[in-house]
């Protein structure tokens, strides 16, 4: 099974310290999104993985080998995105996917077969044109065409989509959904939240070099959930008539008759709530709105708490 | 989860890939033509001058190689700085390392299939300005010295120093422009100047990689001297006196291939630990 595990993973520049401690460990397929601000320590921490980065002190293993220590066999199943990387300008599209596929030991028949394949999967530009006259955007398709080449069990990508047009970024993304239901282990940091709950099961939240969190995304979410039910009354309502309610915890005003009111977010929470509701005046209407992980990032990121 | 393969095969794949890169360059047909219009120069402008003059100028052919190949060490060294100068640079500032550092590949391997292109690189154009020089002789004396292989060996070693000392600059320094400027800066000015003080202080110059590359033309000389010397302005004390050395062509040998040994395992050893912090 594929595996990453960081151990009290520590990096610093001088006295700035990049990352604090990290420890996690992941072994089966998935895909688990790190997220954090700019700055943070993603890119440090992908960094550390491909042995681009040495440790201060700690471990980063790959498949059970040191990243810094035997970067060769940590590095054989992974096909790494960081920052951004670019293909050597003389060589041709076809002839750089042919010389990652070569350095993994691949043959000719099989890079043939996957370069053709990705062509269509990633909708690459014309293979036989040298890699310095492509755009940014074809560069990086075959970047991520040169990673996924080998097959590799480990996926270790520093925000994949970066860079891409909104239809590149959809490719990638489907491509990744595909690969995750492959069993591969995708780490992915990213500063789109949308397109992590859409990717990954798993979340981990960094900043300032330490780990804030981490756990699936469904359990992130619930454990932030403040769900908040938005009453219309028929009728101007006395807001302490409805904060008395019990469950209520909080009474946002909209306007005389609308209000925002955060409970639980439990079944039973909201029925009596919506009861007692109807005692201070006829509801005409009700919507209720859960958390959703962006909410959770930026009350982690400004400084927050788990319910 | 397939085995690695071994680090061999990597260096090779290292090395044909890198050679494709090097051949498929404006630096490289650059680099040719440099060395082309220099040796064709040479010759155009003997050959202006007549046979006759050629051959009083320098009565053997012996003579006339060594003062042919009497710039292929600039030449040399601008054609070293160029193919190692930014040949692990380009790596260590991001861009292209960040696809081929995060390769299952040693970094030494990738240093030694670099380096073998860029020797073989190197020895392609380098052997224009002796076929140019074998094409000369012949034409001017009607034979050529068997010295001139003692020479192009001579030459072979200087272009594997030089392209060591360039690969540890392009591994010292993250730009790869400033690590060609510093190589030919270093190779083409500091080095000359190191055998200069030697000279004008009587001290043979046997640190410097420029006082060893001399061996490329002094195995031509039929009467070789190790040190000479001249004075110049008057009585013994009162002017001063000029030093001249040549090193014995094991000397040259033996310094060429210390520069190489030494700056190739400084250049493996800062790739090789360097960070990429981008």
């Amino acid at each position: 099974m594929p595996s990453i595990a960081a151990t009290n993973l520590t990096k610093r520049f001088g006295k700035f310290p990049a990352l604090e401690d990290a420890t996690f460990h992941y072994d089966r397929g998935g895909a688990i999104g790190y997220l954090g601000p700019n700055g943070a320590g993603k890119t440090t921490t992908l960094k550390l993985f491909t042995g681009l980065l040495r440790p201060t002190s700690g471990t980063a293993l790959v498949n059970g080998r040191d990243a810094a220590t035997d970067p060769k066999g940590a590095l054989w199943d992974v096909g790494s995105l960081v920052e951004t990387p670019e293909p050597y300008p003389a060589l041709t599209a076809r002839e750089t996917l042919a010389m990652i596929g070569e350095f993994h030991g691949l043959t000719s028949e099989e890079i043939r077969d996957r370069t053709d394949r990705y062509a269509r999967e990633l909708e690459l530009p014309p293979l036989d044109r040298k890699t310095a006259k492509l755009s940014k955007g074809q560069k990086q398709r075959i970047v991520i065409a040169g990673i996924l080449i080998a097959e590799p069990t480990v996926l270790l990508l520093d925000e994949p989509t970066s860079g891409l047009d909104p239809a590149e970024r959809v490719i990638i993304r489907n491509l990744l959904i595909r690969l995750k239901a492959q069993d591969r282990l995708i780490l992915m940091s990213s500063h789109l939240l949308q397109e992590v709950t859409e990717i990954c099961d798993q979340v981990i939240f960094i900043n300032n070099g330490r780990i804030l969190m981490q756990d699936t995304v469904e359990h992130i979410a619930d454990r932030f959930k403040v769900t908040s039910l938005e009453v219309e009354f028929a009728r101007p309502a006395d807001p302490g008539q409805i904060a008395a309610i019990a469950g209520v915890t909080r009474v946002q005003p909209v306007s005389p008759t609308r209000f925002r009111l955060d409970f639980d977010g439990s079944e039973e929470a909201r029925t009596r709530i919506l009861e007692s509701c109807q005692k201070v005046a006829p509801v005409t209407s009700f919507s209720s709105a859960s958390l959703t992980l962006e909410d959770a990032y930026m009350r982690l990121m400004q400084g927050g708490s788990a319910r | 989860m397939a085995t690695t393969i071994g680090d061999l095969r990597q260096f090779r794949i290292a090395f044909l890939y890198q050679l494709r890169s090097y051949l498929r360059t404006w630096r490289f047909i650059g680099l040719l033509i440099f060395v082309l219009l220099i040796a064709s120069g040479l010759l155009a402008v003997q050959l202006h001058r007549g046979v006759d003059a050629v051959t009083a100028n320098n009565p053997t052919s012996s003579d006339y190689l060594a003062t042919y190949l009497s710039t292929l060490e600039d030449a040399v060294i601008v054609v070293a700085a160029f193919l190692g100068g930014d040949a692990l640079a380009v790596d260590l500032s991001g861009g292209p390392g960040y696809l081929m550092l995060t390769q299952p590949v040693r970094r030494g391997t990738l240093l030694a299939g670099r380096y073998v292109a860029a020797v073989v690189t190197g020895t392609a154009i380098g052997l224009v300005y002796y076929l140019f020089a074998a094409v000369a002789v012949q034409y001017f004396y009607g034979n050529i010295p068997s010295s001139i292989l003692l020479s192009l060996g001579a030459a072979l070693l200087f272009l594997l120093a030089v392209l060591a000392v360039a690969f540890f600059f392009s591994s010292f320094f993250r730009n790869a422009t400033v690590s060609i400027i510093a190589s030919i800066l270093i190779l083409l000015l500091g080095f000359p100047i190191l055998t200069s003080v030697g000279d004008l202080l009587g001290a043979e110059p046997w640190y410097s990689l420029d006082y060893g590359a001399q061996t490329i033309t002094t195995v031509f000389q039929s009467s070789f001297k190790h040190e000479s010397s001249m004075h110049i302005g008057g009585a013994r004390g009162v002017g001063i006196t000029l030093y001249s050395y040549s090193p014995y062509p094991w000397e040259g040998a033996v310094i060429m291939a210390v520069y190489l040994g030494v700056f190739l395992v400084l250049s493996y050893v800062l790739y090789r630990y360097k960070e990429v912090k981008g």
